[in-house]
């Protein structure tokens, strides 16, 4: 090993990443998440083979890379054909795109990552929550954990592509990584059960609009706390 | 210690809750609605948790402190939290010196750290000819949810610093002297210890020179005449203009290569009981007169590991040297010789040569070889060097050649005294 530092996001804090992207994308939409997981594990081998490729690894990278690219086909496939009617299909669609995206972010074929790439691709597992909601295809809990696991998805994107172009990827860092995605994904869990308490005191009959405000004022409380 | 800094990764966490609860408030679904506590939550977090103040010590171990030239030396750094706050996101980059790469793992580590606790991480380099400090090592230290960074700087208990160098047993110097007992042999007779010569007895000759032994059987008064010996001024000159930093890609460039050289002569130069001083061709004025003693070696030493001007790359764009020369020309005594490291890559280099020269100072030209002979244009540049060598030696200036495979010692013995 020679010490030049190859500054690619961090290993651990990608797959987490990418990890929870799908866990999000298969708790709005559970017929696809066998096919999502499918899909995600097709993308880390086909990215981590064209890398090797690029690398000098021809024949371990074009393995890889066919390997890959077929299994998240196939995965891609499954999620698709799962969906039952428009509204799934949209969702499907958003998710795969979203996971796609994202790891072409955290696994780059070159250079450092692109928090770009992973920002578009949580905001397309985003709307494919919101479709998700919009449609009525997953319940208020599912959604809650669906949208704390895409936050804790971008949080660990964002962290492996800053602790890479920082460290290396050949620095030891996953102990870094680990408390960090420990830290978030607890609050994760906070969240979603500030999100139970907020329904649970928004169900007897107070008015959506009653919820509205309390969550504005929730919104400006936490604003007011920067000062 | 610097104050933390925002790294802005939650920006927009807030605006994009409010987004998905517009959403949810239009379409009229209390789901959507409360996606959004899941932003207000995490904007909470990053507002509320607190950033850590590091207090980090490191200890810098190295297995050989004085390696040959392409010995790895396995380094092991330890990292301590002295503070009381546990850091949960702590990364640490080790100064290399700039001129060594590193062979073995790279030399930078993540860890956290609880409180008194020490985590450390190792190495290795490979050594390459000169002196080489380490420099700080810089930490970044995050709070848990990234929010706000800390960079600073953390310097090791005590110094590291690689020695690889082969000592110059007679480093070049030409025979202007000073009044002041030194190494250089002067062409006067006086009472150093070398025999010189034995002549017939003036008045006024010291008793203590008269030989006695002859005296003794001939009668005849004779007096013996021994060589003196005297020291040298001399200023070590870098040129550290930004045009030298040149060289080719990977390898030493030729103001590290000079710096290195500038250390190993003025220590030479130090040990014959020279006066020896530095100063730099550089966008920043970096001057010390000649002076002896231990502690003026110490305040070299430290002006060639800190001083900017022989940074590791350049810091800024070159000015005209004209007036450098002449405030430097100003500063130095008469009998003063300058000893110039230079690459000589333009023609700068040997007008400042030769002006030297034309205000009475003896100039002695250490060239390190920055050139290479790959592409048409590093073989022109390297055609070019070589005629300023010729032209320097025209004029009476002594130029050594140094070619940055070899020890200095071994290019200034080669080519003492050599004058074409």
């Amino acid at each position: 090993m020679n010490g030049e530092i190859t500054r690619r996001p961090a290993r651990l804090s990608a797959a987490l990443s990418l990890f929870a992207a799908a866990l999000s994308v298969s708790l709005v939409n559970t017929g696809a998440s066998t096919g999502t997981f499918v899909a995600v594990v097709g993308l880390v081998v086909a990215m981590e083979g064209a890398h090797r490729f690029r690398t000098g690894q021809r024949l371990l990278g074009t393995a890889g890379l066919l390997v890959g690219v077929l299994v998240a086909t196939g995965g891609a496939g499954l999620a698709v054909s799962s969906a039952t009617g428009q509204s799934q299909l949209i969702e499907a669609g958003l998710g795969l795109f979203g996971v796609f995206c994202l790891g072409l972010g955290v696994l780059p074929l070159r250079g450092a990552g692109s928090r770009g790439l992973s920002k578009l691709g949580c905001a397309s597992v985003l709307l494919a929550v919101v479709a998700g909601g919009l449609f009525q295809t997953a319940d208020a809990v599912a959604l809650l954990v669906a949208c704390a696991a895409l936050v804790v998805s971008w949080d660990a994107a964002e962290n492996s592509v800053t602790v890479g172009e920082q460290l290396g990827r050949e620095a030891k860092t996953w102990t870094v990584e680990a408390a960090h995605f420990g830290g978030t994904a607890l609050v994760g869990g906070v969240a979603v059960g500030a999100g139970l308490v907020v329904r649970d005191l928004g169900t007897p009959g107070l008015p959506l609009h009653a919820v509205a405000f309390v969550l504005v004022a929730l919104v400006f409380l936490t604003l007011a706390l920067h000062d | 210690m610097t104050t933390p800094q925002q790294t802005n990764r939650w920006r927009g966490v807030v605006a994009v809750a409010l987004v998905v609860a517009a959403a949810g408030l239009l379409a009229k679904r209390q789901e959507l609605l409360l996606l959004s506590t899941v932003g207000v939550v995490f904007a909470a977090y990053h507002r509320t948790v607190p950033m850590p103040t590091p207090n980090l010590t490191l200890d810098r171990r190295v297995d050989t402190a004085a390696p040959a030239s392409g010995d790895e030396v396995e380094i092991e750094v330890a990292v301590t939290n002295e503070g009381d706050e546990t850091l949960y996101d702590c990364r640490v980059v080790d100064g290399v010196p700039p001129a060594l790469s590193v062979t073995d793992g790279p030399a930078r580590c993540g860890m956290v750290l609880r409180p008194g606790e020490t985590r450390t991480f190792s190495y290795a380099v490979e050594a390459e000819r000169g002196r080489h400090a380490f420099d700080d090592a810089t930490a970044i230290v995050r709070d848990p949810s990234g929010d706000r960074e800390v960079e600073l700087d953390v310097r090791a208990a005590d110094e590291t610093e690689l020695d690889c160098t082969t000592e110059i047993t007679k480093p070049p110097r030409r025979s202007q002297t000073l009044d002041t007992v030194g190494s250089v042999a002067a062409n006067g007779t006086g009472s150093g210890i070398e025999f010189q010569q034995t002549r017939s007895y003036r008045r006024g000759d010291p008793v203590s020179q008269i030989d006695w032994k002859r005296y003794a059987a001939s009668g005849e008064l004779t007096t013996v005449d021994f060589r003196e010996e005297q020291a040298a001024s001399i200023l070590v000159l870098v040129d550290a203009r930004a045009v030298a930093y040149s060289g080719p890609p990977g390898e030493t460039h030729a103001v590290d290569a000079g710096a290195s050289a500038a250390a190993q002569l003025t220590t030479a130069l130090l040990n014959g009981r020279n006066h020896v001083g530095l100063a730099a061709l550089s966008a920043e004025d970096c001057f010390r007169a000649p002076g002896a003693g231990r502690e003026h070696r110490l305040r070299l030493r430290k002006l060639l590991s800190r001083h900017s001007a022989f940074a590791a790359s350049p810091t800024d764009t070159d000015d005209p040297v004209d007036e450098q020369v002449e405030s430097y020309l100003g500063r130095l005594g008469e009998q003063t010789q300058i000893l110039f490291v230079s690459p000589l890559c333009d023609d700068t280099a040997v007008e400042v040569a030769r002006r030297f020269d034309g205000h009475g100072h003896a100039v002695t030209v250490v060239s390190p070889d920055a050139t290479a002979n790959e592409t048409p244009g590093e073989r022109l540049a390297a055609a070019e060097r070589r005629n300023r060598l010729r032209a320097l030696r025209q004029v009476g200036i002594p130029v050594i050649d140094w070619s940055l495979d070899d020890p200095l010692a071994l290019a200034i013995d080669a080519q003492r005294g050599v004058r074409l």
